[in-house]
């Protein structure tokens, strides 16, 4: 069932607010995460729709129908807690089973039920337990079957994996998915692991400060994030953010790097996105290229410039080499580069590949995936 | 103890702190013990000017009391009184420490701290108005009369306790049980209680020691049929003697129950009182 949230916000007295003027459209049948860092009011908007929590303005509707005002009990939607919440003095059965028992579910029904859903989620052997005889993998199972076992009409998971360790978290991530493929239910997700949500979800919606930043499929999300927290929320490493200005105007774009003026980079595929076209010529931005992009090259044919190899972080698969530029040179009107300037950039090659600390190479951008934003509003101006 | 103790652990500071911790134990122990040495002399050795340690233990003084002065009925009194004062204290402090400690609302503090402050105030000011008051609705020397005063200063404590408990409890628990669609009471009711069985029982265990060691009320408000062990033990002091045998006797009957009582579950009492020293 379709959840829509329109312009709410929420703000626990004084001016500042959790969540700002949020409108959201999670449509049926979705795996909807909203993504961000924590305390900035991910959880909060996973509560109003829970009803938990009322919001200070706007309007919460699931299925169509307005519920803002509506008792939890009463939306028809299953949480499953971050630290699980499950009732400590009662069996995994009861706890399984207290929905149906209040909702006057028959006994035999409720038993059916329960076994269904324990045996779905591998909890047939547990039922007798109480929830501190139970490991956390199991706690978290018990967590999500308490929540399906009334056929909720919206599933909301708050960073239901952030008590697991690295291992258990992989596998129920891979769990949680089949089970979402298997009943469909709608499900928004709320985690500050990207990893989870380019896994997991069709849609991601990325937070900060009470605010969707951008709200798009994971593939979307990374290829295209629209402001540079976006860009910089997705993906490991980090993606490189290098200050420079940009020449559109007279003759074919040109980028200038703020850290190495002497080595302008041609922009041929350069194409303004979000309205930019008329821009200013020179004005400041910030150049968002993901490690994958940054490729190192043989020799200076086909390179955008030499740099030298910082250190390499060798990570199994990938080995990320961290690049500066050769040599701090004047730019191009004698005045010394800006110092605060990022002059580094990382790069991710296959693994095994080695590079001595402090030697010479020839770095490259691959072109089509490069990002601009611009200086002052961190907004993607252009992709090029 | 997440870490051990290096100043504890030391033989020297050890010593010193075991032989402090018994002396401490001496002195608080001694007028209790002289007590039950007391209930069982012969009124010769009491009231002898030279302590007599060694003497012929006599059963005296108890058959006096429980025989001639009705102590078997002020027992009964104070028992009843305090089960019935407690039962009720739990049942509504349990009520409001819920809507106090469980569910949101603007004023709960506030709420909370002014039923604190009725703690606060000095029997003594308010025995003359219960008096004129219990003259008029003729609940002076009742059971009635002496519940109803007791809860006075019962409930205000026993909220606050028992809000701190339900408090200690992970709202989310709470709110879980809300999207079970439970309803207030039945959360009350099926995973908070259960959940502060401890500190019900703790709460509990304080209501009735208070109420069974009250006197002040129970001077000033009864006189013959709802007279409590306190008052009771009170009456011994005649006009021209003091029966000092019977009043240590009766003393020593009435620690026994709480003895008993606080002997058993002493480790949920010590964790009911040092709540909120903490965090």
């Amino acid at each position: 069932m379709s959840v829509e949230l329109r312009g709410i916000s929420k703000s626990y007295g004084g001016s500042h607010r959790a969540v700002d003027n949020l409108s959201l459209n999670i449509e049926s049948g979705e795996f909807f995460t909203i993504l961000g860092p924590s305390g900035c009011g991910k959880t909060t908007t996973l509560r109003m729709i829970a009803g938990l929590e009322t919001p200070t303005e706007g309007e919460i509707l699931i299925d169509g129908r307005p519920v803002t005002r509506v008792h939890p009990r009463d939306r028809g939607v299953g949480l499953v807690f971050q630290n699980y919440a499950l009732y400590p003095h009662m069996s995994v059965f009861d706890n399984l089973a207290l929905n149906l028992k209040v909702g006057g579910v028959p006994r035999k029904e409720v038993e059916r039920r329960v076994r269904a859903i324990a045996v779905t989620l591998q909890l047939d052997h547990l039922l007798s337990r109480r929830p501190g005889q139970l490991s956390g993998g199991e706690r978290q199972r018990v967590a999500v079957g308490r929540a399906l076992i009334r056929n909720p009409r919206v599933l909301l998971m708050d960073e239901p994996l952030s008590n697991l360790d690295l291992k258990l978290r992989e596998r129920m991530r891979t769990e949680l998915k089949h089970l979402h493929e298997r009943y469909r239910h709608t499900v928004v997700y709320v985690t500050h692991d990207q990893v989870e949500a380019m896994t997991m979800s069709d849609r991601i919606g990325v937070m900060r400060r009470g605010v969707i930043q951008q709200v798009g499929t994971p593939d979307e999300i990374y290829s295209a994030p629209q402001t540079t927290f976006v860009a910089g929320f997705m993906g490991t490493p980090t993606i490189n953010l290098l200050p420079a200005t940009v020449r559109t105007t007279s003759g074919p774009p040109v980028l200038r790097f703020d850290a190495a003026p002497d080595r302008p980079l041609p922009l041929p595929g350069y194409a303004p996105v979000n309205g930019a076209h008329d821009r200013e010529d020179m004005s400041a931005v910030l150049l968002g290229v993901r490690p994958e992009d940054v490729v190192i090259l043989p020799d200076n044919a086909g390179a955008w410039a030499p740099m030298q190899v910082d250190m390499i972080q060798p990570a199994g698969a990938a080995t990320y080499v961290v690049l500066k530029f050769a040599k701090p040179r004047l730019g191009a009107d004698g005045v010394a580069p800006d110092a605060g300037a990022t002059a580094q950039v990382i790069a991710t090659v296959p693994g095994g590949q080695k590079y001595p600390s402090g030697s010479e190479v020839f770095a490259g951008f691959r072109p089509g995936n490069l990002l601009l934003y611009d200086a002052a509003s961190q907004v993607l101006i252009a992709r090029a | 103890m997440d870490a051990p103790d290096t100043a504890a652990s030391n033989p020297t500071t050890r010593l010193l702190l075991t032989v402090g911790a018994a002396a401490l134990t001496a002195v608080w122990l001694f007028p209790v013990i002289w007590m039950l040495l007391t209930s069982f002399k012969t009124n010769t050795d009491i009231t002898s000017r030279v302590p007599v340690i060694l003497f012929h233990p006599t059963w005296e003084h108890y058959r006096t009391l429980l025989v001639t002065y009705h102590f078997t009925q002020f027992f009964r009194t104070s028992f009843v009184i305090a089960s019935i004062t407690t039962i009720f204290t739990i049942a509504v402090g349990c009520l409001a420490a819920y809507a106090l400690g469980c569910i949101e609302h603007r004023r709960s503090k506030d709420i909370a701290m002014w039923i604190l402050s009725q703690r606060m105030m000095p029997p003594i000011a308010v025995i003359i108005p219960f008096f004129i008051l219990f003259r008029i609705y003729n609940l002076i020397d009742t059971y009635v009369g002496l519940i109803v005063v007791y809860l006075v200063p019962a409930l205000p404590f026993a909220i606050w306790l028992l809000r701190s408990f339900f408090r200690d409890i992970p709202p989310a628990v709470r709110e879980a049980a809300l999207l079970d669609g439970l309803r207030h009471w039945q959360i009350l009711r099926d995973i908070v209680a259960p959940l502060a069985g401890p500190g019900i029982a703790v709460t509990a265990i304080f209501t009735f020691i208070f109420t069974w060691n009250e006197f002040l009320f129970a001077l000033f408000l009864a006189s013959e049929r709802a007279v409590t062990v306190p008052v009771g033990i009170s009456q011994l002091i005649l006009a021209y003697q003091v029966l000092w045998g019977e009043v240590a006797a009766a003393g020593a009957l009435a620690l026994l129950p709480l003895l008993l009582v606080v002997f058993y579950l002493q480790r949920h009492i010590v964790r009911g009182m040092t709540l909120g020293a903490v965090k």
